[in-house]
């Protein structure tokens, strides 16, 4: 039985691919089109996942779209009505592009791929967010905790998943409705703060690490936590209703002053102690306390969770669950005895929740069987790239790299390596002599994060490695740190932590280092000393484990992995990708599969 | 036709680009184009069977994502703010069994008009910053004028196929031009008929919509699968 999830319509949209219980593919939008966040019907995402799974549409069984679009709707009325006369701005606007495209999601869905509509199912935003944390768990009965920004009407919610005779079931127990988000606020105060909301809030958490919660007794009067572990936001500090007014109103500029200008430089660093001026220690004192806030009406609401349905078990998910500092707090808390956090917890993961959820309720499935890893994209034949590398040492090329790209002119060399365990070895070679390389190998991982198949690789004991990579490569601000990789043998020597070392196979907690470790890998780690690791074992990814391998043999327990992305662009997708940000940039050396691609200076 | 456009530019340049909001709007888009450019490149990588041929396309396309990332530069220097990208839907040229000439042909055409019209942009602006950038994006996108001109007849175009693909490329883009400016009329009366009915039904409903918002739980039960009937 085949099934296709569809998410899209605010931002990250994607298309799922299952056939009878087992996950094909996810293809977010962004990875096909280049943009990130793309919100659109992931209309060409659609067509690349037929055509590499070799799919007709009379294959597919059915269709099922992650989202409820009149429930939205009445959502988005009600808002831009309840703030009359002042939101005729906001009702006039959502209105355009509800009527006009976004209330007929279904049906365009069903005109677009020539899909008959009654074979089209839907799920409330939430609740599919929920099933999204349950299916895959692997869990036969869990809690299951929904913290994001908004869907429909809620913003949180808590449930309770199980499985009757190879059927899943997801139950409701209770959503807190709009305006009442943390999502909300913390992109709120990400704007506030200068960046992009909806993209930028890791720069908020990186911040944070440096300041100090000044402004903690303000920011805990924005957000309320009750007494019985439930939090309420006060609302009167934002414009989440009459948005086109700014992020934030009067009343918070008037405690937390101006908004930080987005070009003011913040020249601080994850790997040195820089006192920072009095005007951004403003703005980290207040990075650093809403982020206290937000890990402590996590907690609260977990904690909550747990109450409510007793059970050891844990489904975290939605937008907020990728603030790993507060996952990592959240951990250490003990409260559940296993967690799992989706490989993409945001929208963009709700495409394989729904179609999941909605095979599981015609055939019988078994939650074991459900569990993925993280490379669920689609893989790409790298020859016809491979072969465009000739011809870059022509004349025209030169100009390219001295006059555009601005780089010292070098020429290609380009080496067929078959043997694993000998490209292992010369990947790691290579490393150890300082070089940056972008490691391109096999299906895209899913998520936010790069876990060794769309990954830019470094040692992690070198300033002048981590200076190149943070200036001349990823073009990104020196107090945002790197993630480590690195080996289960080496994460269960170098990491402070109770826990099990599986739960950090995707990057989604933070953890401190141990003190002696903390030298020789410091540029993949924040101020704090705490970095978010990823680790990794054989049977997820043989070459990368090798090459983790080979560098610990060397003595250097974990590397730098950082996303194989330029600035202000979605992770490479297509082999081309990552030639073009190769050649664009200061990068030493390019992997693409078996095949090493090295700059020669001339 | 030609001088009609370079009428508009003048009048766009010298009096509509004053209004910053305009001119920061104009960047965003040439931003969203030449993105939009760089997608369709790298799609059509993978159909070029000659390897020469797709070294050329993927170092246009090289220089063509340097424009794109240009543009961004020039908006926050000259707007004083962090650019958003336009997110365009992205569609690809023609049908899934067109020839790839056809697409080169529109980029082609596409580049022939960014360079006229990057020309006078750059003739009619003031600001010494934007015309340099500018002038640099124009000096390229010549050299890709010429360059599609001779991917065309690698790809195994005939001189006659290109002659009628360019004019009805031509055509089109006249025609799209034309529906651009039907749809923003378009959207000039929905704005207007939305706030009217924005001020004649809000004033009766907003009391009982601030009330729905006041709720702290959800009432409505949208947890579990709907299905569409006909």
């Amino acid at each position: 039985m085949k099934v296709i999830g569809f998410s899209f319509g605010y931002h990250d949209s994607s298309v799922a691919f299952i056939e009878d219980g087992k996950i094909k593919a996810v293809v977010p939008e962004e990875r096909v089109t280049r943009q990130k966040h793309d919100p659109n019907l992931p209309i060409n995402a659609f067509r690349d996942g037929m055509k590499y799974l070799n799919w007709t549409i009379h294959d597919v069984d059915k269709i099922v779209l992650h989202e409820d679009s009149y429930n939205k709707f009445s959502r988005v009325l009600t808002s831009s009505l309840s703030g009359f006369p002042s939101t005729r701005l906001e009702f006039v606007e959502s209105m355009k592009s509800w009527l006009s495209e976004k209330l007929w999601a279904p049906f365009n869905v069903s005109n677009e791929i020539n899909f008959p509509l009654e074979k089209i199912e839907y799920l409330g935003h939430h609740f599919s967010h929920s099933v999204q944390g349950f299916m895959g768990s692997g869990f036969e009965e869990s809690a299951i905790l929904v913290i994001d920004a908004v869907g429909d009407w809620a913003c949180s919610g808590v449930y309770r998943g199980r499985w009757e005779n190879g059927h899943p079931h997801v139950e409701c127990l209770e959503e807190i409705a709009f305006p009442n988000s943390l999502g909300l606020v913390y992109s709120a105060i990400t704007g506030f703060l200068g960046f992009s909301p909806n993209d930028n809030e890791c720069s908020v958490m990186a911040l944070s690490a440096f300041g100090e919660p000044n402004y903690y007794k303000e920011i805990s009067k924005i957000i309320k936590i009750k007494e019985d572990g439930l939090y309420e936001i006060d609302t009167s500090y934002f414009h989440f209703i009459n948005f086109y007014s700014g992020a934030v109103t009067k009343k918070f500029e008037n405690i937390f002053g101006k908004a930080r200008p987005f070009n003011q430089k913040i020249n601080l660093s994850s790997f040195e102690d820089i006192k920072p001026d009095s005007e951004i220690k403003r703005y980290i004192d207040l990075a650093c306390s809403l982020q206290l806030r937000i890990e402590e009406a996590i907690i609260s609401l977990a904690k909550y969770t747990k109450e409510k349905t007793g059970l050891d078990n844990l489904c975290l998910t939605g937008g907020v669950s990728l603030n790993c500092v507060a996952n990592k707090k959240l951990l250490e808390e003990g409260l559940f005895k296993n967690i799992h956090i989706p490989i993409e917890p945001g929208d963009c993961g709700t495409s394989f929740g729904c179609a999941l959820y909605a095979l599981g309720q015609d055939m019988e499935l078994k939650p074991e069987e459900l569990k993925y890893e993280a490379y669920l994209g689609l893989k790409y034949d790298t020859e016809k790239t491979i072969e465009v590398t000739e011809f870059l040492k022509s004349p025209q090329f030169n100009d390219y790299i001295m006059k555009t790209a601005k780089q010292h002119k070098y020429e290609l060399s380009v080496e067929k390596i078959e043997n694993l365990d000998e490209l292992a070895s010369t990947i790691a070679e290579n490393l150890l002599n300082d070089q940056v390389i972008g490691l391109y190998q096999g299906n895209s991982e899913l998520g936010p994060r790069a876990l060794g198949n769309r990954s830019i690789i470094a040692r992690a004991d070198k300033k002048d490695v981590a200076h190149k990579l943070s200036f001349s490569i990823k073009k990104r601000a020196s107090y945002r740190p790197y993630a480590l990789s690195m080996t289960e043998e080496a994460g269960e020597k170098i990491l402070k932590t109770n826990s099990s070392i599986k739960n950090y196979k995707w990057m989604q907690y933070s953890c401190d280092l141990k003190e002696e470790f903390y030298e020789a890998l410091k540029y993949g780690c924040h101020i704090d000393k705490s970095t978010r690791p990823q680790v990794v074992n054989q049977h997820q990814n043989k070459l990368y484990y090798q090459i983790l391998d080979n560098m610990r043999k060397e003595g250097h327990e974990a590397i730098i992995n950082t996303s194989f992305n330029p600035s202000g662009y979605p992770m490479v997708e297509h082999p081309s990708h990552a030639l073009a940000m190769f050649v664009r940039t200061d990068m030493d050396i390019l992997i693409l599969e078996d095949t090493i691609i090295r700059k020669e200076a001339l | 036709m030609k001088y009609l456009e370079r009428v508009f530019i003048f009048f766009t340049v010298k009096f509509l680009w004053k209004f910053k909001g305009i001119f920061h709007e104009a960047l965003r888009r040439f931003q969203a184009v030449e993105a939009d450019g760089v997608w369709h490149l790298y799609r059509s990588l993978d159909q070029v069977d000659n390897k020469k041929t797709r070294f050329k396309l993927f170092l246009h396309l090289l220089e063509e994502e340097s424009h794109a990332d240009a543009f961004v530069d020039m908006y926050e220097e000259l707007s004083g703010e962090k650019f958003t990208k336009l997110l365009f839907e992205r569609k690809p040229i023609g049908g899934k069994d067109d020839p790839l000439w056809k697409s080169i042909a529109f980029v082609h055409i596409g580049e022939e008009h960014a360079t006229e019209r990057f020309k006078y942009i750059s003739k009619f602006h003031n600001n010494q910053y934007f015309k340099e950038n500018i002038d640099t994006i124009v000096e390229d996108e010549m050299g890709h004028v010429d360059l599609t001109e001779t991917l065309l007849l690698e790809v195994g175009a005939s001189k006659e196929d290109i002659r009628k693909e360019y004019r009805s490329i031509s055509i089109n883009r006249w025609k799209d031009s034309f529906l651009r400016l039907l749809s923003s009329l378009y959207e000039k009366i929905a704005n207007t008929l939305l706030s009217i009915l924005y001020f004649a039904f809000a004033p009766f409903v907003f009391l009982q919509s601030r009330k729905k918002l006041k709720n702290y739980f959800v009432s409505l039960d949208a947890n579990k699968i709907k299905r569409f009937e006909r």
